[in-house]
């Protein structure tokens, strides 16, 4: 089965199928990936993604215990994740060969399908858009009249709850973990959000009965689970609340969401901003850099590496000139202190 | 004041390091156990203090970030748990002379009560040891090595490329001196050694080295040799050594090997032109070993989301310059390519190859 993802008329994405049925209902790619799917066929897509059986190449070199098989423009790796396993091969990447797109050959076993996605497909999307100058950012996004506020901070901060509250205010949603950023402009990307029990109740007006229903049905499970295990129910952005899709408009307002030891709000300057971003940027993608990285040890010089550097001038470039950027160090108990705030000086504004 | 015990080290006068844990809960001596090669009787001023026993946290204060760093000025606290163990650790004094490590168990693992205090060591101290090295412009390879005549062959490679074999192979067979086998210090053209775990080294000596410590008879094995009280000799550490070790030398070849699936073995010596690209891999050699569950790595990273100069030295222009700095013109490299096969049957042609070139030069 073959399907197509075109994300912002940007990247062409060809995903071809060969796992059973079962295993797909399991997949979570296609389902954070909704939004961007086409019906057409691509005559040159830039990725094309093959999740099923396929046979590493030889002569290669080995790296860490046999985990990495690498050779010129070709890298083959072999993970364990929790209960999941997986494989993936990415070949191309340097564009050796300019008439072929990338290839990214993915072999999950069963759990693994649940995993790939946003341990392998992801950080290769980022980074091939990173080649095409734009930046994706881990923050949440909203946005309203072509303005869009930006919510970032280190994990568990906060970012998809004060999204999901702005929506009640007469905000769209651009996404929840990642958005694009691209001359200024905030492109989105709404994947599945990640819904907690602490932020289901700032959607529960909006959203129908039978979502409601489901993730009443995963806030239970994951308790049982005593929260080692989440993420039972995946909704799709595009079921969820469709009438609050958001679509590209321009950056206004950037906060930064710091948890700390006292309630304080600052103003800051693009320099900051930018740092923030990069350092989440390290952090988010260390898994994928372990791969550059490995990769590098034999071949220092290829595009995986100069991905870093890339990202750097690219958030520089595509930072606009004129923004507000606030920093806010909260304690848990001053949420909906920040909330009120969040209302009177920036949302009424919009 | 509780009975304590307390061991001093010096790595070569370039740092010292003193160890402390309660007197009462003492597992000797696994304490004693990753850097005993450097245990000295008394240091005045220690760059790094690691107190291992249960402490009260002076985290107020501090922002959090990636949910479980507490960050302030020179100041980190984390709480980790892996799977059923629990421990939590402080770091004060990040950015000053003198570091503070305090680490205390909440909750042990089977396998943390065979080794409680090597653990901190491996996962806190190590690490730190690294970053204070590189700050000061040494640069700590992750590379094995071996000497003879003054004269060090160093090397570096991902873990698995079949550089412990290597160098057990040219100590035993071919007269050569240990250096290292994971990792050495390099600094203007000299190289010290830094040997981690010495004595389990020693074991796989006294073995046959060419078998990995793979079986879990072959890790009793090593535990049960590792705990047996040994002799002391020079003054130095506790153990009879099977082998010399050189703590100093210079550097006369830097080797970049690596496991391939291909037949043949392979060697290029690099043209001098091509020494930034063997630089470059020896860098991100380094990396690749930093990124592999490294904790502290990932404090660091939360301190640097708010205080980002912290990376700094870490920075691959630093590193690499470090490394550049390290290594003068007369110094050959080469990459080495390995079947393989050649774990379980040492080719006699490397090491011969080498020591001819040695000759003719």
């Amino acid at each position: 089965m073959e399907r197509y993802y075109s994300v912002h008329n940007l990247l062409n994405i060809t995903l071809k199928d060969k796992r059973d049925y079962f295993s797909q209902r399991f997949s979570l790619f296609e389902k954070d990936y909704e939004y961007f799917s086409t019906s057409e066929a691509f005559d040159k897509p830039d990725l094309v993604i093959e999740i099923g059986k396929f046979t590493p190449q030889n002569n290669c070199n080995l790296i860490e215990n046999d985990t990495y098989k690498v050779k010129d423009d070709y890298l083959f790796g072999c993970f364990k994740y929790k209960v999941a396993k997986y494989q993936f091969e990415l070949s191309n990447f340097n564009r050796s060969d300019e008439e072929k797109p990338i290839s990214l050959k993915i072999q999950p076993d069963f759990f693994g399908n649940r995993v790939i996605h946003e341990q392998v497909i992801d950080y290769v999307v980022y980074s091939m858009l990173n080649r095409q100058g734009i930046c994706s950012l881990h923050a949440s996004a909203v946005c309203k009249n072509n303005r869009s506020i930006v919510f970032t901070g280190p994990g568990g901060a906060g970012k998809t709850s004060f999204s999901l509250s702005c929506l009640k205010e007469g905000f769209k949603f651009l996404g929840d973990d990642r958005i694009l950023l691209n001359n200024g402009e905030t492109l989105e990307f709404p994947e599945c959000p990640g819904f907690k029990s602490g932020n289901i109740h700032y959607i529960s007006d909006i959203i129908s009965k039978k979502n409601r229903i489901k993730l009443a049905l995963n806030t239970f499970l994951e308790m049982l689970a005593f929260r080692l295990i989440g993420g039972f129910v995946y909704l799709k952005s595009t079921e969820v609340f469709p009438q609050y899709l958001g679509q590209h408009s321009a950056l206004d307002t950037i906060v930064c969401i710091q948890p700390s030891h006292k309630y304080e709000i600052t103003l800051i300057d693009a320099e900051k901003v930018i740092d923030h971003f990069y350092m989440n940027q390290l952090f988010e993608n260390r898994r994928f850099l372990r791969h550059i990285y490995n990769y590098s040890t034999i071949y220092p010089c290829n595009s995986l590496q100069k991905d870093l550097d890339l990202y750097a001038q690219n958030l520089k470039k595509n930072i606009p000139k004129d923004f507000t950027a606030y920093e806010i160090r909260l304690r848990p108990e001053d949420y909906p202190r920040v909330n009120k705030w969040l209302k009177e000086t920036i949302l009424d504004t919009f | 004041m509780k009975n304590s015990v307390v061991k001093y080290y010096n790595v070569h006068d370039i740092l010292t390091f003193q160890i402390v844990c309660d007197a009462e809960k003492n597992y000797l001596p696994d304490f004693n156990f990753p850097f005993s090669y450097f245990e000295v009787e008394y240091v005045e001023k220690p760059s790094i203090v690691l107190n291992i026993s249960p402490f009260e946290p002076n985290n107020n204060g501090c922002d959090i970030v990636f949910k479980k760093c507490h960050v302030k000025r020179n100041y980190i606290y984390c709480r980790e748990r892996d799977g059923l163990a629990a421990w939590h650790v402080e770091f004060i004094g990040i950015e000053e002379e003198t570091t503070v490590i305090n680490f205390a168990w909440e909750r042990r693992t089977p396998k943390a009560f065979v080794a409680p205090h090597n653990f901190p060591q491996i996962y806190y101290l190590e690490p730190l040891i690294e970053y204070k090295l590189t700050k000061m412009g040494y640069c700590l390879l992750h590379a094995a090595a071996m000497v003879k005549g003054n004269e060090a062959i160093l090397f570096a490679g991902r873990s698995g490329s079949s550089k412990t074999p290597l160098i057990a192979h040219s100590i035993s067979q071919l007269g050569y001196s240990y250096l290292s086998d994971d990792k050495v210090i390099l600094r203007d053209g000299l190289v010290y050694s830094f040997p981690r775990y010495v004595n389990l080294f020693n074991y796989m000596m006294r073995g046959n080295y060419s078998k990995e410590l793979g079986g879990f008879l072959e890790k009793l094995k090593a535990v049960v040799f590792i705990r047996k009280p040994l002799k002391i000799k020079n003054g130095r550490g506790l153990f009879t050594f099977e082998f010399n070790i050189t703590d100093i030398a210079r550097i006369k070849s830097i080797n970049v090997i690596c496991r391939s699936d291909a037949e043949n073995c392979v060697k290029n010596a690099i043209q001098h032109e091509n020494k930034q690209r063997l630089i470059a891999s020896l860098v991100y050699n380094n990396y690749a070993e930093m990124w592999v569950s490294n904790l502290f790595i990932d404090y660091l990273k939360a301190y640097a989301y708010v205080f980002p100069e912290i990376l700094q030295p870490y920075t691959f222009r630093n590193l690499y310059q470090s490394i550049y700095g390290a290594i003068n013109d007369n110094i050959e490299m080469s990459e080495i390519l390995v079947n393989r096969s050649f774990v379980h049957s040492i080719s006699e042609d490397l090491t011969s190859d080498l020591i001819n070139e040695r000759k003719r030069s």
